[in-house]
């Protein structure tokens, strides 16, 4: 459950983002950006927290009113073995490393759903953190290290579930692939009969709730996501309906057996009541009109 | 204890009935051919009814096979119901076991209750059929709440944990009742995100019912005002028929002197004490005053068809909004 320290939310003094370059990462950046929230915003170019000296370099940059948001993370679809593990665990430890040299005023780290196993249908902030993959081990490690490494800072930790738009650079299975697949072949293939059901957030949400959780300094765990769960084949149907010409839909041999996952987002409700998530088609139909109007 | 024993005859008859854990009568290295311990089984708002009138008594005994004392005996026997005497723990755990028992069930019927409103099924429906099944039995605890309601419970089921992980056993499913009840408190909040501030710029609030349960002043463990603390940023307007409005933790809630003056312009009103002052409220007046049309009805005090007719999208636990 996430606690605010400010109750009304107020600027921070200065927001340093690692992965500024990244889907989830470049969203809050600019929506801190349009907020007049002065920002340092770091991505591999500018900071390749692999490197030897990024601790030093990293903590030569930080002060002590700094609230601290890391995004940065080698994606699944950037290797899910064991040595993608250990070089997402050494750029924490460079983090770690350098808020230890440095501390800062709040740090907050975007962790995953990837946490949670595919056994309990129904997810909360108390459901078991007991990843079954690499990727999912990688941010509950990482979860731990900020937290050892935290110290007085409030650390606010946040789980985002898949989340959809327009500048996703990913190709993971979803809107994102599927509005790909549609645009290239017509068609939109999916796992089974598109029975499995996931909660996808408009990366825009994110990027919103990741700001207000650091204008209100808040610390805890908080998962991002929407609360309403839509099935493989809805989605597909949803984003095959924003093209113009008809788009198939079409299932496949089913790989493995189903799974559903949904959250209960109870504790978002608390923690920000005056929230609105966009809903899924709506957020669909914005992707579309605006990676439409970039093409 | 000190305090009690320094003024007993040698002969008295010490009588416990605080809810105490397993272990602690025999503990207290009394006298115990004299103590007892009897199960204490009121309900909130029953108590007198239930001491007048008991079920039956469960009574600790340091042996059970001895027959009580004979002025403890006549208390007893003048109640006309059964006495069941058993050793001190059995009895401390009777009361403990009553509870999650009670708990049990109704963990069954918010679980299925829930599931109930995501199929189309009404819950209110099959309780009968499960009330005519002996294994089950007619006077079993199956309507569907907001959670465990109540200090006692929380309490018992929390004593079990504990003696569970001294001891080694497996208590998993009281864990669970327990998660359970803490996502079923908040039915409503969740209901009023997904029918009301999701789609409603600055929603009005009503919210009928402060206090824990009808009948009752006290806001202890109170659903409604775990309710209304998560409502902060909305306008909000409250009645209850006996707890002032300042009980609500609200940084501006409007108390109403009636509840059709909660009503008034409100785009979601929540009945969320069964008082049977809200019983006998016009659904169509109701309606008629409301911006909105969602009433969430928990306890089902509204008269559902009724607030149908008049155009709201009722929402009970236990059933579907058709």
């Amino acid at each position: 459950m996430l606690q605010h320290r400010n109750s009304e939310p107020r600027d921070p003094a200065r927001v340093v983002v690692l992965g500024a370059r990244g889907f989830l990462g470049g969203a809050t950046c600019r929506r801190l950006a349009a907020g007049n929230i002065k920002t340092l915003a770091l991505g591999s170019a500018d900071l390749d927290l692999l490197a030897d000296d990024a601790a030093e370099r990293l903590a030569a940059m930080l002060r002590p009113d700094d609230s601290l948001v890391m995004f940065a993370a080698l994606t699944p679809d950037r290797g899910r073995d064991i040595a993608t593990l250990m070089k997402n665990l050494r750029m924490a430890e460079a983090v770690c490393a350098a808020i230890a040299a440095r501390p800062v005023a709040h740090l907050v780290y975007i962790s995953s759903d990837a946490v949670y196993p595919f056994r309990d249908g129904l997810v909360n902030e108390d459901s078991p953190a007991d990843p079954s993959d690499l990727y999912g081990a990688m941010h509950r490690t990482r979860e731990i290290m900020f937290a050892a490494s935290a110290g007085d800072a409030p650390l606010s930790i946040l789980r985002p579930t898949l989340l959809y738009g327009a500048g996703d650079p990913h190709n993971s299975y979803g809107p994102n692939r599927f509005r790909r697949l549609a645009a290239k072949d017509g068609k939109i293939t999916f796992g089974g009969e598109g029975e499995e059901t996931r909660d996808h957030l408009f990366v825009e949400d994110a990027a919103a709730l990741a700001v207000a959780v650091l204008r209100h300094g808040s610390a805890g765990l908080l998962n991002l996501a929407t609360g309403r769960s839509a099935s493989f084949r809805e989605i597909a149907a949803l984003v095959a309906a924003r093209f113009d010409r008809p788009i198939a839909l079409q299932g496949s041999p089913r790989q493995a057996p189903i799974t559903h996952r949904a959250f209960d987002v109870t504790a978002l409700h608390k923690a920000f009541p005056a929230f609105v998530g966009t809903p899924l088609e709506d957020g669909l139909a914005r992707a579309h009109r605006e990676i439409t109007e970039t093409a | 204890m000190a305090v009690v024993e320094e003024v007993l005859r040698d002969d008295a008859v010490l009588v416990m009935l605080s809810q105490v854990p397993p272990g602690f009568t025999r503990g207290l290295g009394r006298a115990r051919a004299r103590l007892y311990y009897q199960v204490e089984t009121l309900i909130f708002g029953l108590a007198v009814e239930r001491a007048l009138n008991p079920e039956r008594f469960i009574v600790g005994c340091a042996d059970p096979a001895r027959p009580l004392p004979t002025a403890y005996g006549a208390v007893l026997d003048a109640f006309d119901c059964p006495i069941l005497p058993m050793r001190y723990e059995s009895a401390e755990l009777a009361k403990i076991s009553i509870n999650c028992c009670l708990v049990a069930s109704i963990s069954v019927a918010n679980t299925l209750a829930e599931i109930c409103e995501k199929i189309g099924a009404d819950w209110s429906e099959i309780v009968p059929a499960l009330k005519l099944d002996r294994r089950i039995g007619q006077h079993a605890y199956l309507t569907p709440g907001l959670g465990i309601a109540g200090g006692n419970l929380e309490r018992d089921l929390a004593t079990v944990r504990r003696q569970a992980d001294a001891r080694g056993t497996d208590a998993g499913v009281v864990r669970a009742w327990v998660a359970n009840s803490r996502y079923r408190k908040d039915w409503a909040l969740r209901l009023l995100h997904e029918t009301v501030v999701a789609t409603v710029t600055s929603p009005v609030i009503g919210v009928l019912g402060l206090a824990y349960k009808e009948n009752t002043h006290s806001t202890k463990n109170s659903p409604s005002i775990a309710l209304i603390e998560s409502l902060g940023p909305f306008a909000l307007r409250v009645h209850d028929p006996v707890v002032p409005a300042s009980a609500a933790p609200h940084p501006a809630a409007r108390g109403c002197a009636t509840a059709m003056e909660v009503c008034a312009g409100a785009d979601a009103l929540l009945v969320m004490t069964p008082w049977d002052d809200y019983r006998a409220l016009d659904p169509a007046a109701i309606a008629t005053a409301m911006r909105g049309r969602v009433v969430i009805d928990p306890y089902a005090v509204l008269n559902e068809a009724a607030c149908r007719d008049a155009g709201l999208a009722y929402w009970r636990l236990g059933a579907t909004q058709p």
